[in-house]
C-alpha cells in the first residue's frame, strides 16, 4: 500500500528525494502507465514521488537541438509547432497514444522510462538521435536513447536519477520523416507494429541518410541498420526499397500472441516501410520538378 | 494526507490517502456519483473529468496528483434537469443516449472540445472521442449530436 505521496516542486527535490528514498519510492508524472500498474499489483511503492507539476520540466525550446522537458504531455507535444515541423514523427506518434485523456496526462519521459516494447515514442526518438538527460543531486549524465531503453520495462536510470530533458535532432533540408502503425484501432489501442522513417536526399536525388525505427515488433524497440544500408545512395527504386524491406524483415522479432501472429507483424512491418518509402521517392520527385 | 482541490468551483480541503485515486475521492468522499467506473484502467473513458480544462481519466489519476487543480465532473455541467447545457440537450435530442453510463464522460469531453474548437469537423469531434467506449448507440447518433450543436450556431 502507498503511504506517503511527496509534491515535488524543483528538480532540486525531486533529486533530493531520490537521494533518500531510491527504489522505495515510484516517480509518478502523468500516472497513465504507474497507476495501472499499482492497481494490477505489478509494482509496489511505499511512496510516490509526483513530478507533474515542476515547471522546469516542462516545454519545448529549439538552439542546436529540440529539447523537450521530460514532463512534457502528449498532448502539448502533438500540437506543437516546433515539433511537427522539426520532429515529425514524434507529433504524429504522440497524437496516438491512447485518447485525448492519456495524451493530456502522459508524458514523453514516462513513456520512455515504461519502455514498453510498443512504445509509440520511442521509433520517433531513434531516428532523431534522441539524447536522455538524467539528473541527480548535483549531476547529470547523458544517454543516447538506443542506449538507454534496456529491454521490456528496463532501462538504464539509477534509483536516484530522474529522466529530465530529450533532446533531439532537427529534420535537416531536403527530408522527409513518418510515423506509421498499424492496430485495431487508431487509438486506445497497443501498436502491432509501429515503424517510424526519416530519409535525407542529396542534391542529385540520392538518399545520403538514412533512419529506422520500429516498435512492438521485438523485446525492445530498435533502429534497423542492414535496412538503413541498403537505402544509402540509392534513388528508392523498387529493387532497394524490396531489399530493405527485407533487411528489416530478417531484423524483426516479433511476438505470435492473441493480438497478431508473427507472420502477419512482419508482413505488415515491411509493408509500411515499401509504402513510406515509395511516398518519399514521390513527394522528392515532386520537389524536384517544382 | 491533506489535499487542496476545487471541485465544481468549490474548494475542499481533504483527508486523503496517497494511493486514493479521483474517482474514488469524487464518487466515495464526495458523493458525486455521476461519474462512472468503466474498465478502471484508462481504456474505455466512462471515467472522464475535466482538470483545469483537459479530460482526463480520474480512474488513474491519483486524487493528490490534482492538488490545486480545478476539477469539473458531469455534476458541474447542469445542476438540475431544467439546467441542462447545449450538449446535453443536443445529446437527448439526436439520440445519443440509450443505456446512459457513458453518457456523462462522453459529455465532458464533448463540453472541452466545445470549448478549444467552436466549430470542430466530424474528423475532429470523432478524434476527440476516441477515448470514450459506447456499446449501445454506436457511436453514430454521439457524432450527431456533437454536428448538429455546431449546426445550430451557424
Amino acid at each position: 500500500m502507498t503511504r506517503f505521496f511527496i509534491s515535488n516542486r524543483s528538480l532540486d527535490e525531486v533529486t533530493t528525494n531520490l537521494s533518500k528514498y531510491g527504489n522505495s519510492c515510484v516517480i509518478l508524472a502523468g500516472g497513465t502507465d504507474v497507476m495501472i500498474q499499482i492497481s494490477r499489483g505489478e509494482i509496489k511503492t511505499d511512496r510516490f514521488l509526483h513530478v507533474e507539476n515542476i515547471a522546469s520540466l516542462k516545454g519545448i525550446t529549439i538552439d542546436d537541438r529540440i529539447r523537450i522537458g521530460a514532463v512534457t504531455n502528449h498532448k502539448t507535444i502533438a500540437q506543437s509547432e516546433l515539433i511537427k515541423q522539426f520532429i515529425p514523427s514524434l507529433a504524429m506518434a504522440s497524437a496516438t497514444i491512447g485518447g485525448w485523456q492519456t495524451q493530456a496526462a502522459g508524458t514523453l519521459g514516462g513513456n520512455i522510462c515504461n519502455a514498453s516494447p510498443a512504445a509509440d515514442t520511442l521509433p520517433a526518438l531513434l531516428v532523431a538521435n534522441a539524447v536522455v538527460s538524467l539528473g541527480s543531486l548535483g549531476k547529470v549524465r547523458k544517454v543516447r536513447i538506443e542506449d538507454f531503453i534496456l529491454s521490456r520495462r528496463k532501462t538504464q536510470r539509477l534509483e536516484d536519477e530522474i529522466v529530465t530533458e530529450i533532446s533531439l535532432e532537427s529534420l535537416p533540408e531536403n527530408s522527409f520523416e513518418r510515423y506509421c502503425k498499424v492496430g485495431p484501432r487508431s487509438s486506445m489501442e497497443v501498436a502491432l507494429s509501429g515503424i517510424a522513417v526519416r530519409i535525407t536526399f542529396n542534391s542529385l536525388g540520392d538518399v545520403s541518410n538514412a533512419a529506422i525505427a520500429v516498435c512492438a515488433v521485438g523485446p525492445k524497440p530498435f533502429r534497423s541498420r542492414s535496412a538503413e544500408t541498403e537505402l544509402i545512395g540509392s534513388r528508392l527504386n523498387d529493387e532497394d526499397i524490396s531489399n530493405a524491406a527485407s533487411k528489416l524483415s530478417d531484423e524483426v522479432q516479433p511476438l505470435d500472441d492473441f493480438r497478431a501472429s508473427a507472420r502477419y507483424r512482419k508482413l505488415v512491418t515491411q509493408s509500411m516501410l515499401k509504402r513510406i518509402l515509395e511516398d518519399f521517392k514521390y513527394q522528392q520527385k515532386l520537389k524536384a520538378t517544382q | 494526507m491533506k489535499l487542496f482541490i476545487n471541485v465544481n468551483n468549490t474548494d475542499l480541503a481533504l483527508e486523503i490517502g496517497a494511493e486514493v485515486t479521483l474517482l474514488d475521492l469524487l464518487r466515495e468522499n464526495l458523493g458525486l456519483t455521476g461519474t462512472k467506473e468503466g474498465c478502471a484502467e484508462g481504456e474505455c473513458g466512462a471515467c472522464t473529468v475535466l482538470r483545469d480544462g483537459d479530460p482526463i481519466d480520474s480512474c488513474i489519476v491519483a486524487a493528490h496528483a490534482c492538488t490545486g487543480a480545478k476539477i469539473t465532473t458531469i455534476e458541474g455541467i447542469a445542476d438540475s434537469a431544467e439546467n441542462l447545457s447545449a450538449i446535453q440537450r443536443s445529446l437527448i435530442d439526436s439520440g445519443g443516449i440509450q443505456c446512459g453510463f457513458c453518457t456523462p464522460g462522453f459529455i465532458m469531453v464533448l463540453t472541452a472540445l466545445q470549448r478549444e474548437n467552436r466549430a470542430p469537423s466530424e474528423d475532429d469531434i470523432r478524434l476527440a472521442l476516441a477515448g470514450n467506449i459506447c456499446r449501445c448507440t454506436g457511436y453514430e447518433q454521439i457524432v450527431d449530436a456533437a454536428k448538429n450543436l455546431v449546426m445550430s450556431r451557424q
